[in-house]
């Protein structure tokens, strides 16, 4: 299986953590603040589109809002694929960073 | 910021945003303006408005990738969806398809013949700083206020024009004459022209071998066609001609250069081109004679602003040339501009030296192109919008599973585009495989295959295939697509509702072909119209040979008359048809233009001419009549004689007394015959043509036997003939004819295809009325008679529609472009309706049987 990029893990795990109501815009500031700098919108709806087509989240749309211009928006959670995705990378990644020593959480250790 | 204006997103990007993102709008949409508001209320609505913008700019590689990703899957959904419904409507698409194959294949056969048809002379580099300057009489014919406008010029005006006036860069003059030109024991009668040394320099004429040098009085340059005539695989450079010019006059010349081969749009061209100064020779006294003229005086202006000053000095030079004692007093002088010598007036201008643009031929095939265009056109909007009735509940479906109206129109102008550009393909195909080589072989005009490399002919079709495509695709695409699913679903929504628009595009679709099939019939029947069933003379049967010299002559003529079945032989200068000549004719001290002829003592009697009084030359060649001429009828009509045998006239300067009357005839196969001629003796020296009367239906075996002669006789000269009605009567037209015959046909066979796919549909959208009406018990006889009259009521609206139009077009437009006369009969518009008539009637009746055969039950029967 074809792992996933980066974008596509950090989207992934925000719309996990947010469960109810991920839809861009809480996805983009999850992944903002969590990364520590801020990500254009494009760069969210990329990912999400090629995850889309994957079949590793499935989107809904709402009723149109107010406040959006009369506009619905696009609700996203994860598939039961794209659970395993996760679980597969957070494994691979787990394996990869088992055995390294030295580069800590609190710089090089070395 | 308390400005409504900026509480809202920046509206062009927010357009562009919408743009970009098309596909799924709302989402982006919702987010931008949700994230917006945000950022307003917190940092202020210029921050606000300036992300906006920016996340708009990054939104770009992203979406655009995807918009060309999606465009090019729908572009492959288009083609697939527009190919399998071809292949499933075979019947509706074959006709499509060959109906504009074949409009679209004649169109380009046309065109290209119109494109020719102007592009005469139009290959000389300097074509737009080149003049030819044109003189003007006053007529003395029928019309007297008219200024009759000649090609011809008085010859010193070029270098005297060049050395008064800096403007013009440079001047040359170029004329004509006939010479028997020998080298090597070969001798031809042939062109000899003269022109001034920067001929060259003006016109475009490449030379492959040597040097031209005009100003060199020995030397003479010749056409690459001249070369390979006599001097075959030898070097022509250096080689000596003996031109023999009509006077008797003889100068030895040395080939000096070789031209290479003339384009063939050049309509002016030479074969022996000798220096101007070389007219001295054929007993011109001075090249500054004001009296005589030239074939043409080329003027190389180099800035267009000059001319109409340039045009205006000209008149000084009138009075010039009118005191020289010419022969005819000329009103003005004028420029005639090379590159644009004036579509509607140019043809206009007599004895030009080169063609001009024939408004009448080019209008002709223009219109009929367009007008087969047309007819396939409409065939093709009732066509589609015929087949797009099977196509409604598709059409529904699409519209409810998402699709939007303009995917819908896109997916129906791919089909038409996909339709047209299969069409276009064949349309080029049938043009050059068939078209082209037809007309070429038909001897009506050659078309250079090197248009072929040109843009322009692109540039033609794809301005065909746009035209085709969207003029035949638009309506459908745009009429299908609104309709709504709901009643289409529904079944409330069928097909030809609007039965006004159909009616009014299927009475359209008549009167075109009415008028196309008028204008072939007429085109078709041009040749029969153009020529007169009485020509004058006894062109029937006639043998007309090239002779080349004095005992070419003397000794075909005996041969000739041993021959069992030939009646009478004579040798002449001037041959009716081929060649004339034009005279100053003074009678009384009134002084009037007449054709001249030059001719054998016999050979009005040869032609069969027919005496109207006096009597024709004698037998004796040349000593009796030397002084003597006859005239035709309309002659001595205009001098108004009541006895005209015996009367005298002067023609340069020498007397002549007439001794007979002929009844008129034809000049050439499109003259009239109403001009005033005169015939007089020519030595037998100058005889260039033999005619030969031979008794019927021995014509082949008399041929064989001169051939057979000729050849034993004469083997380095080929043996030429023609039979006079075969090179003027209408077999000379055939071939026009003929093409215009078979494009008549074509435009028929195009609309009749047309008529029936339309019937077709008309009649399959009323299987079920016809189905309750036999139930209700109508005869077959009632149903024939209601399924066809709207047609037959259609049909009578486009023939009041499209006859007056055709006849108002034809005697107000092209019969005013003709110097001849053509009978604006009614013979085409009867023809035209007959055939629509028949061929709706047919394809009707077809259509009509399956109607009467059908079983209730079948129709009505619930599928």
């Amino acid at each position: 299986m074809k792992l996933l990029t980066r974008p596509e893990e950090y989207v992934m795990l925000a719309i996990w953590k947010l469960q109810e109501g991920a839809y861009s815009l809480p996805i983009r500031e999850q992944v903002s603040e969590n990364t520590g700098y801020t990500w254009s919108l494009s760069a969210i709806y990329t990912p999400l589109n090629r995850l889309s087509k994957k079949g590793m989240v499935k989107s809904m749309i709402t009723d149109p809002i107010r406040v959006r211009g009369g506009r619905h928006k696009r609700v996203y959670e994860l598939t039961e694929s794209g659970k395993k995705a996760l679980v597969q990378i957070r494994t691979v990644e787990a394996s990869m960073w088992s055995g390294v020593i030295g580069l800590t959480a609190q710089g090089v250790m070395r | 910021m308390n400005d409504s204006k900026h509480n809202n997103p920046p509206r062009i990007s927010a357009y562009f945003l919408k743009w970009l993102v098309a596909d799924h709008f709302d989402t982006p949409s919702g987010d931008f303006e949700e994230y917006f508001h945000e950022i307003s209320e917190e940092y202020g609505s210029r921050r606000a408005r300036w992300w906006y913008r920016g996340q708009v700019l990054r939104l770009i590689p992203d979406q655009l990738y995807e918009k060309v990703f999606w465009g090019l899957v729908m572009l492959r959904s288009y083609f697939q969806v527009g190919a399998r419904n071809l292949a499933k409507n075979k019947v509706a698409a074959s006709i499509n398809i060959v109906g504009l194959s074949a409009a679209v294949g004649s169109a380009i056969a046309l065109l290209l013949f119109v494109v020719v048809l102007n592009d005469y002379d139009q290959f000389h580099e300097n074509r737009d700083q080149l003049y030819l300057v044109g003189q003007t009489f006053e007529s003395e014919l029928s019309k007297p206020d008219v200024l009759l406008r000649y090609g011809t010029s008085p010859l010193p005006l070029g270098p005297i024009l060049a050395a008064d006036y800096p403007q013009i860069k440079r001047s040359a003059r170029f004329s004509t004459t006939a010479a028997m030109v020998r080298s090597d024991g070969n001798a031809f009668r042939e062109r000899v022209s003269f022109a001034d040394p920067d001929f060259f320099e003006m016109l475009t004429f490449p030379i492959s071998q040597g040097d031209a040098r005009l100003e060199d009085p020995g030397s003479v340059v010749i056409s690459s066609e001249m070369a390979e005539k006599y001097f075959q695989d030898e070097s022509p450079l250096g080689q000596e001609v003996l031109l023999t010019f009509e006077n008797g006059n003889e100068e030895y010349l040395i080939v000096g250069a070789v031209a290479e081969e003339f384009p063939q749009t050049a309509s002016l061209s030479f074969d022996f081109l000798v220096g101007s100064e070389k007219r001295l020779a054929l007993g011109l006294e001075s090249m500054f004679d004001w009296g005589a003229s030239t074939d043409a005086t080329f003027l190389q202006i180099e800035r267009p602003e000059d001319v109409p000053l340039l045009e205006a000095e000209l008149n000084r030079y009138v009075p010039l040339v009118n005191e020289a004692g010419g022969d005819v007093q000329i009103q003005s002088l004028f420029l005639d501009s090379i590159s644009d010598p004036g579509f509607f007036s140019g043809w206009l201008i007599k004895d030009r030296a080169m063609e001009a643009p024939r408004p009448v031929e080019s209008g002709m095939f223009g219109i009929l192109a367009l007008l087969m265009l047309m007819v396939s056109c409409f065939n093709y909007i009732t066509i589609s919008l015929g087949s797009a009735a099977r196509r409604l509940k598709e059409i529904g479906i699409r519209k409810t599973t998402g699709a939007e109206k303009n995917q819908l129109v896109v997916q129906f102008l791919t089909e038409n585009l996909l339709v047209c550009f299969i069409a276009m393909v064949g349309g080029i195909l049938f043009a050059f495989a068939a078209a082209i080589p037809f007309m070429n072989s038909m001897v009506v005009l050659d078309i250079p295959s090197g248009y072929l490399a040109e843009p322009f002919f692109w540039q033609i079709l794809i301005g065909l295939l746009a035209f085709v495509g969207i003029i035949s695709g638009s309506y459908p695409a745009f009429y299908i697509s609104s309709f709504q699913p709901v009643e289409i679903l529904r079944g409330s929504r069928k097909l030809g509702e609007k039965k006004g628009l159909t009616r009014a595009l299927t009475t359209v679709q008549f009167v075109l072909t009415i008028i196309t099939i008028t204008f072939a019939t007429f085109a078709g029947t041009l040749d029969e119209k153009l020529i007169a069933d009485d020509w004058g003379y006894d062109p029937d049967p006639l043998l007309v040979l090239p002779v080349y010299n004095e005992v070419h002559f003397a000794e075909m003529r005996n041969e000739a008359l041993q021959q069992p079945f030939v009646s009478k032989v004579s040798g002449t200068y001037h041959h009716i048809g081929e060649s004339a000549g034009g005279a100053t004719v003074m009678v009384d001290a009134v002084e009037m233009g007449a054709v001249y002829f030059s001719v054998g003592p016999e050979y009005l009697e040869t032609m069969g001419a027919r005496v109207s009084e006096g009597r024709l030359f004698g037998d004796g060649y040349g000593a009796d009549d030397s002084t003597s001429v006859v005239v035709n009828r309309t002659f001595a009509d205009q001098h108004e004689w009541e006895f005209p045998i015996g009367q005298h006239l002067t023609i340069a300067g020498q007397s002549f007394a007439v001794i007979g009357v002929v009844e008129d005839f034809i000049l050439t196969p499109l003259s009239g015959k109403q001009e005033p001629v005169v015939l007089g003796v020519s030595d037998v020296s100058n005889f260039n043509t033999m005619v030969v009367r031979v008794e019927d239906a021995k014509l082949e075996q008399t041929i064989l036997a001169l051939r057979t002669f000729w050849e034993a006789e004469f083997p380095e000269v080929d043996f030429e003939y023609y039979s006079q009605t075969a090179a003027y009567g209408a077999e000379s037209f055939e071939g026009l004819g003929m093409f215009m015959r078979i494009v008549g046909v074509f435009a028929l066979l195009i609309s009749s295809m047309g008529l029936f796919g339309m019937a077709s549909q008309k009649v399959a959208l009323r299987i079920k009325e016809v189905g309750i009406r036999k139930t209700m018990g109508a005869s077959a006889a009632h149903i024939i008679f209601v399924v066809n009259r709207e047609f037959l009521v259609m049909l009578g609206v486009a023939t009041l529609i499209a006859t007056p139009l055709c006849w108002i077009a034809f005697s107000n437009t092209l019969l005013q472009f003709t110097t001849v006369d053509i009978p604006n009969s009614s013979t085409p518009y009867i023809v035209a309706n007959v055939i629509v008539f028949l061929v709706a009637a047919l394809s009707l009746s077809l259509q009509s049987r399956k109607l009467v055969r059908l079983a209730p039950a079948d129709a009505l029967r619930i599928d």
